[in-house]
């Protein structure tokens, strides 16, 4: 049973809690079971709650017991990023600096976790300040990704991927300011979601980036992101019941000759085939070119570390020399920009949002890969493509952070396997507020695929 | 004509003492890296026609484009 409570997604486990055959504690326990047994080969916590979580689990079973059984994620764990405030639970951020950080109150989506019935088991490990898209970590060791230790799960939310994708726990909390949710759940074979801009509070989530930071869930499946961000955004949301309509007649569009410009061949090959299983459940797919791709990286590089500094400008000053070096360069430089520098990178991105909603007046969705490559190894700095090399950091973030500078929905879920065994992930990209749509879309592929239900070897 | 994206290096080191980093140390040296590389994205979008956009500042919220 221990096992086959590991495998189960959320849904599958909120069904088996509601007909009372299996309760919070065991789906707790067998939990602890499979992180005493795996997370020494993955290190993706900073801080587990094995006591508190046993005691809210058996707080919860007697609530269900009584007949107060509080919806889909009552008695369910789960792990948050360790940006997200936990009162009187430390919040590293994933730094030395705020190593013994013990917040006063809880993050607004830790709240609607735990009004939800969701049991936090630990807090996540993530590159420092969530600022770097691989997740390594030189403070609290680099979390290895479950299909491959010689790899990296990909960040920031690198904690919240390896867990998840490792069966420690049925979904994470992430915050996406260029690609941290879609990343990690790309590399680690996973459905992550970064919601519109502005869809979920950000209260208690240490900021790296205001204009761009986002928070959203890493699952296994569409249904169990719909299922969290339904308890993530408070009743009526109706994310999971939308489900149930397929995808005839959606106006796939797909920016070929920017996403696929400089792709690892498999890759390539698995988003082709995801394109050809979309078509085959009715959806029309196009080409849909946005020129203005092109330029977002500058936009991108100019607006994060500028917002970073920002919001890191004492703390760096009087503690740059604790932070990762290459955190610390990034947040510093951003002291230096211009302000109009800035300003026009701000300008640029109101460009690309109306090339965009011109686009979405074409097509309903944007489709590319999640990333162009598949998880690399530690310490990597340059990755070679189709015989061309890269920069590993611009080629992981290229497709991830241009959907960030306009705030639109993406979604990453799982489209197929290097011969090496690694996870690819299909990005998704939709109009504002229509976070319902991607997860139907994911939905109805993972109801036509098994990618989602593959397990890692570990 | 300067060639290369951001601030003059002593201007740069300048302005760095002023924040308290060391000029001697090579982290300063290595940071005048980097602000000189994020200075070359700004002026990467300056070809740009941007006339009459003016700019984003926030993407819109939900009360915004419901």
């Amino acid at each position: 049973m221990t096992t086959s409570l590991t495998e189960a997604t959320v849904a599958e486990l909120s069904r088996l809690i509601a007909a009372r055959e299996t309760s919070p504690v065991e789906v707790a326990k067998a939990h602890i079971d499979r992180i005493d047994k795996v997370e020494p080969s993955v290190g993706a916590f900073i801080t587990r709650l094995d006591d508190a979580l046993m005691t809210a689990a058996r707080e919860a079973e007697r609530e269900i017991a009584s007949g107060n059984h509080r919806g889909p994620l009552h008695g369910i764990p789960y792990g948050a990023k360790d940006l997200f405030w936990t009162a009187g639970t430390r919040t590293t951020n994933g730094s030395d600096v705020d190593r013994d950080f013990v917040p006063r109150s809880n993050a607004t989506v830790i709240d609607r976790m735990s009004g939800a019935g969701a049991l936090l088991a630990g807090k996540l490990n993530m590159t420092e300040y969530a600022f770097g898209p691989t997740g390594e970590n030189s403070h609290y060791g680099t979390p290895r990704n479950p299909w491959n230790p010689e790899r990296l799960c990909g960040g920031s939310s690198s904690g919240s991927g390896g867990a998840v994708a490792a069966r420690m726990l049925p979904f994470a909390l992430g915050t996406d300011t260029g690609g941290s949710i879609r990343i990690p759940s790309s590399l680690c074979g996973l459905t992550g979601i970064k919601p519109t801009f502005g869809l979920l509070d950000r209260g208690g989530v240490t900021p790296l980036a205001w204009s761009m930071d986002t928070v959203g869930p890493l699952a296994r499946t569409a249904e169990d992101a719909a299922l969290v961000l339904d308890a993530l955004r408070g009743s009526g949301a109706g994310y999971a019941r939308g489900l149930r309509g397929g995808i005839r007649g959606l106006r796939v569009g797909v920016p070929e000759a920017f996403a696929l410009a400089i792709a690892d061949p498999e890759v390539a090959a698995a988003f082709r085939a995801a394109l050809h299983i979309l078509e085959g459940l009715g959806a029309v797919v196009t080409t849909a070119e946005v020129p203005e791709f092109a330029h977002a990286d500058a936009a991108f590089g100019v607006t994060i570390v500028t917002e970073g500094a920002a919001a890191h400008r004492e703390k760096v000053l009087r503690e740059g020399k604790h932070y990762d070096a290459p955190v610390r360069l990034r947040i510093e430089a951003g002291l230096f920009m211009l302000a109009e520098s800035y300003l026009l990178a701000q300008r640029f991105r109101e460009l690309q949002r109306r090339a965009m909603e011109r686009t979405f007046g074409e097509v309903d969705v944007l489709a590319m890969p999640t990333t162009v490559i598949p998880a690399p190894k530690p310490g990597q700095m340059r990755v070679v493509v189709e015989g061309k090399e890269m920069p590993l950091r611009d080629l992981i973030l290229k497709l991830t952070r241009i959907i960030n500078l306009t705030g639109h929905p993406a979604l990453s879920a799982p489209c197929g396997f290097t011969r090496e065994g690694l996870p690819i992930g299909l990005q998704l990209v939709g109009r504002y507020h229509e976070d319902a749509s991607l997860l139907s879309a994911a939905h109805a592929y993972q109801q036509a695929t098994d990618w989602h239900v593959r397990k890692p070897p570990i | 004509m300067q060639s290369r994206s951001g601030p003059p290096k002593d201007a740069f080191m300048a302005l760095a003492a002023q924040l308290g980093f060391d000029p001697a140390d090579p982290h300063t040296e290595a940071l005048y890296a980097e602000v000189c590389l994020r200075a070359s994205f700004a002026d990467a979008l300056r070809p740009l026609d941007l006339e009459g956009v003016d700019p984003i500042v926030l993407p819109p919220r939900p009360e915004a484009t419901r």
